[in-house]
């Protein structure tokens, strides 16, 4: 099954790569408009692995201090702003995760969906809200085992043998349920990626 | 084109490592392999990276603290996009020097005013008087402009070399971290070229080893290279602690026959290369312990990391 994408989603990743590029010539503003267009959804992600407000707002503002000075290095080809944005953020996050002191939130890709309907955002109406509409049904067509290892792997930042040993399963499962949830979401999001 | 376990084998790879749960040396054996140009691993690799990109979707948007953005200007303007080794030059790092005008005025005479009915003599002596006066104290301003200056002069050149001294200091430093740097992807590089070598070797195999209760997130892999009949392993296990080993064994049916000792660096990871002894048969399975310094003839502690090997 594929779910459609909008015109408007096209056009808002061409302004926020318009924007990525005045902030790569320094333009403070254009920082500004990015940030205001896309912190919440990197808020979100970096909450979500950390579950520590302290830490995710300070982990936040390293993602877009780095943001700003590599934005000369960001490559259109290899994925939009905002996927930009949410592979250093969770890339940063991860990072503070194994530096250890955080307990994660106990809820799982599982509850995506519950969440959204708990607390509608302003963003209901994006483009951002879109895409994590898309996503999240692609999570819900995933088995339940499927979604525990895409979690601990995705917000865990665990390897497929501590996924293995965690869940006391056989390593070759891990890889297989692995696969298979990882072919079924490509399925599924194939209109997010066919740029 | 590959056949459908291939295929299976590589879009479990591709996947793995898309999220980043391959461990170290597996990633950098399918980072080999991408590096040969296999356009189907490419393929499969860039559609995960994707999935992956988008799975940043599925957490809810959080607003976050409105100061944050305050803090982030800030920090922007603090950090400017300049490289982090440009350091100030010795100049910039104190306040100009004083011009001597701004030297401290003299102190003003002390002497009573004139009365103006005095004589040409009284004035001629009051004139001498004002000079003999004036004299000490313009010599000791002379003095003070002089010791004032060679104080500024002294401070400045010791505060230059204070600053020169720090930079030598950061210099030498980073030519240590990057020396340490290029030793480790060296050891890197050897590593890999010694797993691809053996991968590609015919019939090459892989064993997994897996961390046992005693030391669960322990993990090795040992890349049999059958053409050198070697074993080329690559492990993640703790620090060994003081006046103990990591030892690695064969073991067969009958017997469990050391392979050698494993010595991980203060990260955990370890890399050796292991010949296998022409009269070994039937391995069964590899397994790791932790032995006293210098290896045990026979295991003597619990297995930290086991794999069995097919037949």
């Amino acid at each position: 099954m594929e779910l459609p994408l909008s015109a408007t989603e096209l056009h808002r990743d061409h302004d926020l790569m318009t924007l990525l590029l005045k902030v790569a010539e320094g333009d403070q503003s254009a920082f500004t408009t990015l940030y205001e267009a896309t912190s919440k959804a990197v808020f979100g992600l970096v909450l979500r692995i950390l579950n520590d407000r302290a830490t995710a707002e300070e982990v936040l503002l390293d993602v877009f201090t780095q943001a700003w000075r590599q934005a000369g290095n960001y490559d259109r080809g290899r994925g939009t702003p905002i996927a930009w944005l949410m592979t250093i953020a969770r890339s940063r996050a991860i990072d503070r995760l194994r530096s250890g002191k955080h307990d994660q939130q106990k809820d799982t890709l599982e509850h995506a969906g519950e969440l959204t309907a708990q607390t509608p955002s302003p963003e209901d109406h994006t483009v951002i809200a879109e895409r994590q509409k898309m996503v999240r049904q692609a999570i819900e067509s995933l088995s339940p085992e499927q979604k525990e290892v895409i979690e601990l792997a995705y917000y865990s930042g665990l390897s497929h043998t501590e996924i293995a040993t965690k869940l006391g399963h056989p390593l070759g499962t891990v890889k297989t349920r692995t696969r298979l949830a990882m072919i079924k979401m490509r399925e599924m999001l194939s209109p997010i990626f066919s740029r | 084109m590959k056949d459908d376990n291939s295929t299976i084998a590589l879009q479990e790879l591709a996947a793995l490592y898309a999220l980043g749960a391959l461990c170290q040396h597996e990633a950098r054996a399918f980072e080999n392999h991408l590096h040969d140009g296999d356009g189907q691993a490419i393929a499969e690799l860039e559609a995960f990276t994707q999935v992956v990109e988008a799975l940043g979707y599925a957490a809810s948007s959080v607003e976050p603290p409105a100061y944050l953005l305050d803090v982030l200007t800030a920090r922007l303007h603090k950090e400017p996009q300049l490289p982090a080794s440009v350091l100030p030059f010795p100049h910039q790092l104190q306040a100009p020097p004083q011009s001597l005008h701004e030297v401290p005025h003299f102190p003003p005479s002390t002497a009573a005013p004139m009365p103006t009915n005095v004589t040409s003599f009284a004035a001629a002596k009051s004139k001498s008087s004002a000079a003999n006066t004036f004299i000490p104290w313009a010599l000791a301003a002379s003095f003070l402009i002089a010791a004032v200056f060679g104080f500024w002069q002294w401070k400045k050149v010791k505060d230059e070399a204070a600053v020169l001294n720090s930079q030598m200091a950061a210099v030498k430093k980073e030519t240590e971290r990057l020396s340490q740097q290029l030793n480790e992807e060296n050891d890197k590089v050897f590593e890999q070229t010694r797993i691809s070598q053996a991968l590609r070797s015919p019939n090459a195999r892989v064993v997994d080893l897996r961390g046992q209760e005693i030391a669960p997130t322990t993990q090795a892999t040992i890349f049999w290279d059958t053409q050198a009949n070697q074993w080329v392993v690559a492990a993640d296990l703790q620090p060994a602690p003081e006046g103990k080993v990591y030892q690695l064994w064969f073991v067969t049916a009958e017997a469990k026959i050391s392979a050698g000792l494993i010595k991980p660096k203060p990260s955990g990871h370890a890399f050796t290369v292991i010949s296998l002894p022409k009269d070994i048969n039937h391995l069964a399975a590899a397994a790791i312990t932790l032995e006293p310094e210098g290896g045990s003839a026979q295991p003597t502690s619990p297995i930290y990391t086991f794999g069995k090997i097919a037949g």
